[in-house]
C-alpha cells in the first residue's frame, strides 16, 4: 500500500512529460510549421517584388535610351510616312495628279485610270495551314478556311491605269512610278503587242500605294498585335 | 553472517524503473520543448525578417512606380512605332522592282524573237512559314518554226542567267506550238512560265 503511494507521484511526473512532449509536437505541428509555409509565401512574393523593382529599375535606367529610339523612330516614320503614304485630299487620294504627271513625262499614252480603291494587306493566305499540319496527312479539303490576317497600319491603295506605248516607254512609265515612290509597287501587268502598230503597246498597269489602313475591330487588333 | 539494514523509510521507497521512465521522459520532455521554442523562434525571426524585406520591397516600388509606368508607356509607344516601321518595310519588301526586270527581259530577247504577251501576277502564300507573295510571270511570244525549240532553249537559259536580285526564278516552257494562222508553219507560238521568288511580308 504504502509503495503504491510513492509510486504514483512519479507517474504523474511521467505522464505530464508525455503531454509535454505531445504539446510540443502539436506546437510544432500546428504554430511553427504554418508559420513556415506562411514565410516560404513571403520569401516568394519577397523574391517577386525584387524581380519587379529590378526591371523596374532596368527599365528607368534604359528610359532615356527608349525615348531616343521612339523620337528617332517617330523622325523616320513620320518622315517616310508624309512623302511615300499616300493621305486624302479633300476626301481622294491625289494618285491620277501623280499618273498622269509621270505619264506625260515618259510619253505613255494614260487611257484609263481605275481606282480600286483601299484594299486590306492580307498577310496570310487565309488557309488556316497550321491548323492542317498539325492535324497530319490530310486533305486539301480538310483546310479550314480561316479569316486571312490583315496588316494592321498599312492597306494598300490600288489602281489599275490602262494605256499605250513602246515597251520601252511603259518601262520608263513604271521605273519612274518606283522611284517617285519606294512603296509603289506593281501588283500586275499586262503588256501586250497592238495588232497595227509594231511598236506600240497595249498596257494594264495594277500599281499599289502604302495607305492608312481603317481601323482595326478590338478583336482583330489584338490578333494582329499577338503576331 | 552479514548484517541487512535498510535505512529507507517504507514511505521513502521508490520503483527503480518508475524513477528511471520518469527521469527519460522529463529530460525528453524539456529537450522537446526547448527545441521547439528554440525552432519556434527561430522561425519567427526568419518570418519577421522576410516580412520586413517585403515591405522595403513594397515601399521601394511605390517610390518607382509612377516612373516605371512612364517608362512603360514609353516602351509600348516605342514597341508600336517598332511595328509600325516593320510593316511599312514589309509592305515594300513583298514588292519587286518590275522595270528592273523589265529592262532585264528586253536584254534577253533573242533577235529571232517577238514576244507577243508579257504578263505579271502574284498569289499569297506561306514560304518558310511567313506570309509572302508568290510573283509569276508568263511570256508569250513568236519565233521561226525552223529551229524553234532550240531558240526557245536559249532565251530561257538567258533569262536563268540573270542574277537573282533581278532574276526570273524558275523559268518553264508552257507550250511550244505551230502558228495556224502563219502559211507554211513558218511560225511557231510559244509560252513561258517564270515563277520569281517568294517576297516575304517582313
Amino acid at each position: 500500500m504504502e509503495t503504491s503511494k510513492n509510486t504514483s507521484a512519479p507517474i504523474k511526473w511521467c505522464l505530464a512529460s508525455l503531454a509535454g512532449i505531445i504539446a510540443g509536437v502539436l506546437v510544432l505541428v500546428y504554430l511553427v510549421m504554418p508559420l513556415n509555409a506562411e514565410r516560404r509565401k513571403v520569401e516568394t512574393n519577397v523574391t517577386a517584388q525584387l524581380r519587379k523593382v529590378d526591371q523596374a529599375l532596368l527599365a528607368l535606367r534604359k528610359l532615356p535610351e527608349t525615348q531616343q529610339r521612339h523620337a528617332d523612330l517617330g523622325d523616320l516614320l513620320e518622315g517616310e510616312t508624309n512623302r511615300f503614304v499616300l493621305r486624302p485630299v479633300l476626301g481622294s487620294y491625289p494618285v491620277q495628279r501623280d499618273i498622269y504627271r509621270l505619264a506625260s513625262e515618259t510619253g505613255f499614252n494614260v487611257q484609263s485610270v481605275r481606282e480600286i480603291g483601299k484594299t486590306p494587306t492580307p498577310v496570310t493566305t487565309g488557309t488556316d495551314d497550321k491548323q492542317a499540319k498539325t492535324r497530319g496527312r490530310r486533305g486539301p479539303a480538310d483546310r479550314k478556311p480561316a479569316q486571312p490576317e490583315i496588316a494592321p497600319w498599312f492597306a494598300r491603295y490600288m489602281v489599275e491605269v490602262t494605256g499605250e506605248g513602246s515597251y520601252a516607254v511603259i518601262l520608263a512609265l513604271i521605273d519612274r512610278l518606283e522611284q517617285d515612290n519606294p512603296y509603289c509597287g506593281l501588283a500586275g501587268l499586262t503588256i501586250r503587242g497592238l495588232p497595227n502598230n509594231v511598236e506600240g503597246h497595249r498596257a494594264i498597269l495594277m500599281l499599289e500605294w502604302p495607305v492608312a489602313a481603317d481601323p482595326l475591330p478590338v478583336a482583330a487588333k489584338g490578333k494582329g498585335a499577338a503576331r | 553472517m552479514n548484517a541487512h539494514i535498510n535505512l529507507l523509510d517504507i514511505g521513502e521507497r521508490r520503483n527503480p524503473g518508475i524513477m528511471l521512465m520518469q527521469k527519460a521522459l522529463g529530460t525528453g520532455a524539456l529537450a522537446v520543448i526547448a527545441a521547439v521554442v528554440l525552432y519556434g523562434l527561430f522561425a519567427y525571426f526568419l518570418m519577421a525578417e522576410a516580412r520586413g524585406r517585403l515591405q522595403r520591397a513594397e515601399v521601394q516600388w511605390k517610390e518607382i512606380k509612377p516612373s516605371y509606368e512612364l517608362a512603360e508607356k514609353q516602351v509600348t509607344a516605342c514597341r508600336e512605332l517598332e511595328r509600325m516601321r516593320v510593316e511599312l518595310a514589309a509592305f515594300s519588301n513583298a514588292q519587286i522592282v518590275a522595270s528592273g526586270r523589265l529592262l532585264q527581259l528586253a536584254y534577253c530577247v533573242p533577235e529571232r524573237v517577238q514576244l507577243t504577251e508579257v504578263g505579271l501576277s502574284h498569289s499569297l502564300k506561306v514560304d518558310d512559314g511567313k506570309p509572302a507573295r508568290a510573283y509569276e510571270l508568263k511570256i508569250a511570244g513568236r519565233t521561226a518554226t525552223a529551229g524553234s525549240a532550240a531558240c526557245l532553249e536559249s532565251f530561257m537559259q538567258t533569262l536563268r542567267a540573270v542574277p537573282r536580285e533581278e532574276g526570273f526564278g524558275d523559268v518553264k516552257p508552257l507550250g511550244l506550238h505551230v502558228d495556224p494562222r502563219v502559211e507554211n508553219a513558218r511560225e511557231s507560238l510559244f509560252e513561258i512560265q517564270c515563277l520569281l521568288d517568294t517576297r516575304r511580308y517582313q
